[in-house]
């Protein structure tokens, strides 16, 4: 048996000081892991208010562009009229506010800012310098944005005006879009073939309406549906120019006082015609080396082979002077259209040339230089295969383009084989399609045509909207004599215009105090009735129609040269034609009855006024090609007075059409009685498309 | 079995589990095991502590989820605004916006909806008059501890000149 090992001797444990580092290192544990939690907390916190931050940094971005808005309606408003005052604006109320303190500052300083740097260019860091036009004060712009405890943060701002002018501007080429105002004085600034081109357009005669910012049509137009603007007629501000003729480039002046010699800084002398106050001159940079310039002024002759090309022709303007030859074509592969010794041709309308028909916004069709478009002025319409078309004009917009009631433009005569498509859809002309150009052709009167062209419908192409063709020219030798004597229209402060019977799309020919010489319908009841206009002593309607009879067996009424070319008059198609009252003077039927059934009785025509008077001095005889009526020999047939009360009828008889046309005249005292035409209710065929051919013109013995 | 003189506490306790039954003790003078209350204790404090981190966690994915809701749709209201400020108009902007544009509103589901109380002209004394309108938007900011939407609307103010 193994003895019992004694017990060891008890000793009391000596303090352990490794227990002690335990605890330490425990503790530098729960430090380190409190900071570690610490900053994991803060993170967190940091996260949550990153979305504060984010959304206050949104809150001053629109703020901002708010404010930069309010900036240039500023300058593009108040600076453009000189009206620039001291203010303060507050847009408040939510996201977006602002305050915005502005010094009244209208004259602008030129200044040079290198601008298209590019550090890595093998040619050097600089691009060209720009010359904007700085507004010397600033805008001082305090975002409001943010909360009770960020406030707002205020920033001072400089603004700069690139000119579109080539001299401040700086830049090698520019081009203005085209103006529409009528009363616009556009001027062409000289270019070269080589590239660079520089198209302004000056300022209108009334300085109140075309540097005004309301009138002003930027580019990004296009952005927005129809409106060119925020204005009707509403030219680009041009922020002219005086010409430097001497001294450093650079520009001092207001944008509502432009061409002010005072305006001009120190050094620079500039020449301004006299006759053209408000108006910049026509400059060409082909004479632009060193400090001196040649002017080309509008007014007045300009060389005969001067050629204003341009590498593109989206925006371009010019004027339109007695015997100035303008003519712009593409550059530089295709040359320039000259129509002739009298002509202005613009060739190659494109997008930004909006040839625009509708009630509002009108933009004429014609260039802002056109003042007027004389009787003469033929309007053409050419796309890109040469076929000369007319799109997406909606009929509703009348072909007179005097929707507005003030504009004045002339469709006349134009060529033969011209196609007018009618749609009801568009109003737009231009910029429907890219292969459209468009061409004024200003023509001298040896080709006048006048009103011996109208637009037929061409067979089997007579649905409505349908296409139209251009009706052969008359026969000028016998038609012109009798047609441009006495005071005929009185071109070019009327309008004549192209009127569909059948559908009753009729416009008013206009004086130039825009009233109707003729009203068409005037009181909407049928087309077929026509008087004349409240300053016109009388009104014609003409159609072109069949005539079967012997054209010379009619007397001249008013003195026409003989023969006509009867072949243009009317074919009235009506068994029944009734002058209404409303002629206190005459009314003239010319023409013959027609017995569309030779053999029978000869037709019994009877002009009868109030009082039972017949007018005795017609002859009407019965020809194997129908009865004709001749007027008594040595004057018109003037029933003077005779249809004051009652209507006339004309009592065609079954069977019968009158052929002719029927000319009224009548007194300005009475110009709410209409001469009416009654149509036929069952009309005989006719010869294709002839029975919906029709023009007017006014008349003035 | 002598214990080589020198050796730590440490390298002495594993030097005797080596190399003989020369009394061991466990270093830093621990001898015993812990108690059964002991773990338990320790336990459900680490389950507290899990527990705690987890509803955190959670919690912070909600909220990134939230934040990122909000910056989207403040996102898309800053690009309504600039192509107001281009020009355009409601309709123009909504079929723009890179993001589908709910036209009920509610939206619904991460859901945007735009509306636009004008545009007006307004004549800033001073300055000239100004094309305004006032964007409202609506979007999905997050749900609620049942599941339900919540819908948070931000107005802004745009402003661009009227000759543009």
């Amino acid at each position: 048996m193994k003895a019992p090992v004694p017990p060891m001797p008890m000793r009391a444990p000596a303090p352990d000081r490794r227990e002690g580092g335990v605890l330490i290192f425990c503790l530098l544990v729960i430090v380190i892991g409190a900071f570690v939690l610490a900053a994991w907390t803060q993170m967190l916190a940091g996260r949550i208010h990153s979305i504060e931050a984010a959304a206050l940094t949104q809150q001053r971005r629109i703020s901002l562009a708010n404010s930069r808005s309010l900036a240039e309606q500023y300058l593009r408003e108040s600076m453009a009229l000189g009206n620039a005052t001291s203010s303060n604006a507050t847009l408040s109320s939510n996201w977006g506010r602002f305050s915005l303190s502005f010094t009244a500052t209208n004259t602008l300083t030129s200044t040079n800012q290198a601008v298209m740097l590019n550090p890595f260019s093998p040619f050097g860091a600089d691009g060209f310098v720009s010359t904007p036009l700085v507004v010397g004060n600033g805008l001082v712009v305090t975002l409001e944005a943010g909360n009770a405890t960020s406030g707002g943060v205020t920033t001072n701002r400089n603004f700069y005006l690139r000119s579109r002018s080539p001299l401040p501007g700086g830049f090698p080429l520019v081009l203005h879009t085209s103006a529409n105002a009528t009363n616009f004085t556009g001027l062409v600034v000289g270019t070269n073939s080589g590239g660079g081109s520089a198209l302004v357009f000056a300022s209108p005669p009334s300085l109140s309406l075309a540097p005004s910012a309301t009138n002003y049509v930027s580019t990004n137009t296009r952005f927005v549906s129809t409106a060119p603007g925020s204005s009707v007629n509403a030219p680009q501000l041009p922020i002219a120019l005086v010409p430097v003729t001497s001294g450093a480039s650079g520009y001092e002046g207001r944008l509502d006082d432009p061409l002010a010699r005072s305006r001009a800084i120190t050094g620079i002398s500039a020449a301004v015609s006299a006759n053209l106050p408000d108006a910049l001159p026509v400059m060409d940079t082909a004479v632009f080396t060193g400090s001196s310039l040649s002017e080309y002024r509008v007014i007045g002759p300009l060389p005969a082979n001067m050629t204003f090309s341009a590498v593109s022709l989206e925006n371009i303007s010019t004027t339109h002077g007695p015997s100035s030859m303008l003519s712009f074509g593409p550059h530089p592969t295709a040359p320039p259209q000259q129509t002739g010794p009298n002509t202005i041709t613009y060739n190659y309308f494109n997008q930004d040339f909006k040839i625009k028909y509708a009630s509002d916004n009108v933009q004429y069709w014609k260039s802002p230089g056109w003042e007027t478009i004389n009787a003469e002025n033929e309007i053409l319409i050419f796309n890109s295969n040469g076929t000369a078309s007319v799109q997406n004009i909606d009929t509703s917009q009348k072909l007179d383009f005097n929707t507005g009631g003030t504009q004045r433009a002339v469709l006349f005569v134009p060529p033969a084989g011209t196609l007018m498509v009618f749609t009801d859809t568009s109003i737009y002309f231009g910029p429907v399609s890219d292969k459209l150009e468009g061409a004024l052709v200003y023509r001298k009167s040896e080709y006048f045509q006048p009103g011996g062209v109208a637009f037929v419908a061409l067979p089997g192409l007579k649905t409505a909207g349908g296409i139209w063709e251009v009706a052969p020219p008359p026969i000028v030798t016998k038609f012109n004599p009798s047609i441009e004597s006495s005071y005929r229209c009185q071109f070019p402060d009327q309008n004549i215009s192209i009127y569909e019977l059948d559908t009753g799309q009729l416009y008013t020919i206009q004086d130039n105090s825009n009233v109707p010489l003729i009203e068409i319908d005037p009181d909407g009841a049928s087309p077929w009735k026509i008087r004349a206009g409240a300053n016109s002593d009388s009104a014609i309607l003409h159609h072109t129609g069949s005539i079967t009879g012997n054209a010379t067996n009619l007397a001249d009424p008013t003195g026409y040269a003989e023969p006509y070319n009867w072949n243009r008059w009317l074919t009235i198609l009506n068994s029944s034609t009734t002058l209404d009252p409303g002629l206190t003077t005459s009314a003239i039927l010319f023409g013959y009855i027609e017995d569309t059934a030779v053999g029978q009785e000869p037709l019994a025509l009877e002009l009868q006024n109030a009082d039972n008077e017949r007018n005795t001095g017609l002859v009407i005889e019965r020809s194997a090609n129908g009865a004709t009526i001749t007027a008594p020999a040595g004057r018109a047939w003037n029933l003077s007075a005779t249809f004051l009360d009652t209507p006339v009828t004309f009592n065609a008889g079954a069977g019968f059409n009158i052929l002719g046309g029927i000319r009224a005249n009548r007194s300005v005292t009475s110009p709410t009685n209409p001469i009416t035409l009654s149509p036929n209710t069952s009309p005989a065929p006719l010869e294709p498309f002839l029975d919906r051919v029709g023009w007017l013109e006014s008349w003035q013995q | 079995m002598k214990t080589p003189p020198g050796m730590t506490a440490v390298s002495r306790y594993f030097h005797a589990k080596r190399c003989g039954p020369e009394t061991v003790h466990p270093p830093f003078g621990a001898s015993r095991a812990y108690s059964l209350v002991e773990v338990l204790i320790g336990g459900a404090i680490l389950a507290f502590a899990v527990a705690a981190a987890s509803m955190l966690a959670a919690a912070i994915l909600v909220n990134q989820e939230n934040d990122g809701r909000t910056l989207r749709a403040l996102n898309v209201q800053e690009q309504y605004a600039k192509l107001y400020q281009l020009g355009l108009d409601h309709g123009a902007i909504t079929n723009i916006l890179p993001e589908a544009v709910s036209t009920a509103n509610p939206p619904g589901t991460n859901g945007l909806f735009f509306s636009m109380n004008g545009p007006g002209d307004v004549n800033i004394t001073g300055a000239g008059v100004m094309n305004m309108a006032t964007n409202t938007m609506v979007f999905h900011s997050g749900s609620d501890a049942n599941g339900v939407l919540r819908y948070a609307t931000n107005a802004a103010i745009l402003a661009r000149p009227s000759i543009r």
